[in-house]
């Protein structure tokens, strides 16, 4: 048994395994980067890194960056139980190869855990919800109450097999990604409201950085056998609305949100130039965060955000009237643990790098 | 005979020296050292001169020997000057062959009279170009649009002071004024200057002038201080125009005087920029990085001379010299960073300039304690090279740039991207040593069992160091990533890029450890590894995406590409079986 447990250790302990997923990695890295041209930085990531396998169609082709973590994390530990020793010149390596461990570790927990959000305030306005800008999802919304609306999101596979929202059955007929809309010259009596006058139009998805894919739908409510037809694009500002049982509703496809527990104020975004250019010098968003605890004024300036209950808003962007700030908002509850191994990984290659020019010298 | 020696050594170094070395006139240095305030950076009027001439014509000397500042200043107060002069740059032998076959050239000059009469041959294709992306027009439209921006240059000169006559500008401007007052008194209609008046005043109003010389609180161009009803530009104002009739006249007791009344109330206002600009304008004259890549090339034959001539202290020559060129080249490096309040490298190319510093600097180290010839030699070229690649960088406009907002941080900028370009230096240094293991095994018969350990030990020692500070730096920027994007990594290409050459030298490292690498499998190997690192440092910003995508020029793309074919021949060549070496092929001598 023991036996066995050792021959398992040596095996992926081998040094020629390392250089194995190193190569392996390398050429990862290397494809990735070519096509991140072809289909852009997000979508490159979710087919090379954050995927057990590379697949071409369905058929797994080459290791994803998730299998070579694991296994690269699995060789430095056997290889480091087998060689494990009090030494010199053993203890550099060592804290070299656990810095690495915990960075592998770190990267897969953000990329499991972690979310990147956004919010864009106009200036004297304040906001308590976050949007995903790449997720889109229909909503019901019910603004009957005087205080607080009623809000129902559902997700367009939902959606696609029908919802059952108050007796009344709601079915996507068409739902189309990347999507423009175009007026259609002669009204559709079929639709109500947007969908009258308007047609959408399925567009194929982008993968540019700078562009976005906004999403459309048909969709039909059925209630005590009548069929009533709406358009919905991620991209307009109307709220549509339907009566059930006499009373109204709001609907609408929008970024998906997340409400917060406390709202964010922008006082004033300015946007300093060097002397007589455009060119920008800096970016700084006068904020305030309103919570229960009390107030807190900050400035979001570029390499200084701003770091609250587990959220961190950068600064990324404004409108051209210079209005409006968006902030990229990060939640990444294992964010500390590229600090923690980077450190690590910097005192085993000093320690590593003395000892192996002291042992040359001699 | 020691003495003789040393004496015709160090004329031999100050004749190289002085060569490179500005050596400006009384017009060039009354003039250049004025302040002006430029693509939001204060400078003086020199380094403006140089960037706009070498922008224009592609290159700094002029036809009738003027100096940058004689030109520009020319341009800029008189409506006539250099008018037919082939200054403005050509790069496509298609444009003008309609006129005359012998335009049928990729590179010629022609005059602003020339363009003219026959800009109009080629404004359609600037007007498609300008729709388009840079990577989406054809070589010619690209050729078509750069072209006109010269032109656009060019003219946009003369309108930088008040060019409408020929002979004074201060004589016009005193008319202008004199109109103004009689118009005052309600005689419009009367005055017989009123209609180009009009013009002129129309003129001045909607002038494209961007150089700003006049800095009383704001800083401003002479039409704008012309056209301030405050007046309170006004002394500053009538000193540039005094200045400009001295010049016209070329009277040079009043060009000093004049210039050094405008220095003095700039120092008044703001003696540290006084200095800066100062220092700038020396900066400028010495020449620095040039001087100290003509002194990497001496060494370089001072090395063939000391092996196979035995020239006599050579060594000691070498030292010197070599201690010369590291002066000019840290005082450059320690000019650009007082200048900017910024750390040495800020853009591709500072990071070429801190590559050769540092590679010269390492070596110099190697070569003070091993005192082997070789090194000496081999390091000088490289850094040379180094230098000359910078140089080829530095044609494309003023290196001293500002900084974008996402960059503008001088603690990042001082620990990652130092850390990151020494880390590219010394792998270059592991991989052009390899090459030469390669080369000097194949070619020659130099490469004994001793000098191919030390060769070895060498290659493995800057692994290592460029790991160390390959991954400092990797590890620094995705802290500095974290705080400015929210994300430690984003899998940017050039993260990617940076993490290639970690891991390529992770791999040999690994492999070498594991015993599976023989020396000749670790050169190859580590010559590879330049490829990696050539495609990261530049490649990676060619493909136009992500964060990093800056600065995309087809010639770099050229250069590369013979950059990476030139790797892959010398690796065939180091496949070879060792009995086709020129080193193994009998056994080696003692020496």
């Amino acid at each position: 048994m023991g036996n066995i447990l050792k021959k398992t250790l040596q095996f992926f302990g081998d040094i020629k395994l390392t250089i194995f997923l190193l190569f392996k990695l390398f050429f990862l890295v290397l494809f990735a980067t070519f096509s991140q041209v072809d289909i852009g930085i997000f979508e490159a990531n979710n087919r090379y890194f954050t995927s057990w396998f590379v697949t071409m169609g369905n058929v797994p082709i080459y290791f994803g960056g998730y299998l070579i973590g694991l296994l690269l994390v699995l060789n430095l530990m056997a290889s480091h139980a087998t060689k494990f020793r009090f030494s010199k010149n053993y203890i550099g390596i060592f804290l070299i190869h656990f810095g690495l461990v915990l960075l592998i570790l770190g990267s897969g927990l953000t990329s499991f855990f972690g979310e990147e959000m956004q919010i864009s305030i106009k200036e004297g306005e304040s906001q308590n919800y976050l949007e995903y800008p790449s997720q889109f999802e229909f909503v019901i919304i019910d603004a009957s109450s005087s205080s607080n609306d009623k809000i129902f999101p559902f997700t367009f596979e939902e959606l696609k097999s029908g919802i059952v929202f108050n007796g009344a059955v709601i079915t996507s007929m068409t739902h189309a990604p990347n999507a423009i809309i175009n007026q259609r010259g002669i009204e559709n009596l079929k639709y109500n409201q947007l969908g009258r006058l308007f047609k959408l139009i399925s567009m194929p998805k982008t993968y540019k950085m700078t562009e976005r894919n906004i999403p459309g739908v048909t969709l039909s409510i059925n209630y005590n056998g009548q069929s009533d037809y709406y358009l919905l694009w991620g991209g307009s500002a109307i709220y549509q609305n339907f009566k059930l049982n006499g009373q109204s509703y709001l609907i609408k496809v929008r970024p998906k949100r997340r409400y917060l527990d406390f709202s964010i104020k922008l006082h004033d975004f300015t946007r300093d130039t060097y002397q007589n250019t455009e060119m920008a010098r800096r970016f700084i968003s006068d904020v305030s965060l309103f919570t229960s605890n009390g107030t807190v004024p900050f400035k979001i300036q570029m390499n200084e955000p701003l770091r609250y209950s587990g959220y961190t808003f950068f600064q990324s962007s404004f409108t051209d009237d210079e209005q409006t700030s968006v902030f990229q908002v990060v939640k990444n509850p294992s964010w500390f643990f590229p600090y923690i191994s980077s450190l690590i990984i910097v005192v085993g290659l000093f320690v590593q790098m003395i000892f192996s020019m002291r042992r040359y010298k001699q | 005979m020691k003495y003789i020696r040393y004496s015709i050594f160090f004329l031999f170094l100050s004749l190289i020296i002085l060569s490179s070395v500005h050596r400006p006139t009384l017009i060039d240095r009354s003039i250049g050292t004025l302040p002006v305030l430029h693509e939001g950076r204060i400078k003086p009027i020199d380094t403006l001169a140089r960037h706009t001439l070498l922008q224009i014509q592609g290159r700094l000397r002029l036809f009738s020997n003027a100096s940058p500042v004689e030109w520009f200043f020319s341009m800029m107060t008189s409506p006539t000057a250099y008018k037919s002069d082939p200054i403005i740059l050509v790069e496509h032998p298609k444009l003008f062959d309609s006129i005359d076959p012998k335009y049928r050239k990729q590179k010629y000059r022609v005059s602003e009279a020339f363009l003219n009469d026959h800009f109009d041959l080629i404004q359609p294709f600037v007007s498609s170009a300008a729709l388009l992306e840079k990577e989406q027009r054809t070589p010619f439209q690209q050729a078509s649009y750069l072209l006109a921006n010269r032109f656009q240059t060019f003219v946009s000169l003369r309108s930088q002071f008040f060019p409408f006559e020929e002979n004074s500008q201060l004589k016009f401007w005193n008319q202008m004024l004199l109109l103004t007052q009689s118009m005052n008194k309600n005689q419009i209609q009367s005055s017989p200057d009123f209609e180009s008046f009009l013009i002129y005043y129309d003129h001045l109003k909607k002038f494209p002038a961007t150089t700003r010389l006049i800095f009383d609180g704001e800083w401003s161009t002479l039409a704008e201080g012309a056209l301030d009803p405050s007046q309170s530009k006004k002394v500053l104002l009538s000193n540039y125009l005094l200045l400009s009739d001295a010049y016209s006249q070329r009277d040079l007791d009043l060009i000093s005087r004049y210039s050094t009344i405008i220095s003095d109330e700039f120092k008044a206002f703001d003696s540290t920029q006084f200095n800066l600009v100062r220092l700038e304008y020396i900066f400028n004259q010495l020449n620095p990085f040039i001087v100290s890549l003509f002194i990497y090339c001496f060494i370089i034959l001072l090395v063939f001379m000391t092996r196979f001539f035995h020239l006599k202290y050579g060594e000691s020559f070498i030292r010197i010299a070599w201690f010369v060129a590291l002066g000019f080249h840290s005082f450059g490096l320690i000019a650009r960073m007082i200048i900017l309040m910024r750390p040495p490298v800020i853009n591709l190319y500072s990071s070429a300039i801190f590559i050769a510093f540092v590679t010269s600097f390492i070596g110099y180290m190697l070569y003070k304690r091993a005192q082997h010839l070789f090194y000496a030699g081999y390091i000088s070229a490289l850094s040379a090279l180094s230098l000359i690649a910078a140089y080829h960088l530095s044609l494309s406009g003023d290196t001293l740039q500002v900084m974008e907002a996402v960059l503008n941080s001088n603690f990042w900028l001082g620990t990652h991207v130092v850390s990151m370009t020494i880390g590219y230096a010394v792998i270059f240094m592991a991989g052009f040593f390899a090459i030469s293991y390669i080369l000097i095994g194949t070619l020659t018969r130099f490469l004994t069992p001793d000098f191919s350990q030390q060769l070895e030990r060498l290659v493995y020692i800057f692994l290592m160091i460029s790991l160390f500070f390959n991954l400092l730096g990797t590890v620094l920027g995705g802290i500095w990533a974290d705080q400015s994007w929210g994300r430690f990594w984003g899998w940017d290409p050039k993260e990617n890029g940076a993490i290639l050459i970690v891991l390529w030298i992770g791999i040999i490292l690994h492999m070498r450890w594991g015993r599976i690498l023989s020396v000749r499998g670790l050169m190859l190997m580590t010559i590879l590894s330049n490829v990696v690192t050539a495609w990261s440092w530049k490649g990676t910003n060619m493909l136009g995406i992500g964060l990093h995508s800056y600065g995309f020029t087809e010639k770099t793309f050229y250069w590369l590409m013979m950059f990476f074919i030139s790797q892959v021949a010398i690796i065939i060549l180091g496949s070879l079986p060792k009995k086709y070496w020129l080193s193994f092929q009998d056994k080696p001598d003692a020496q």
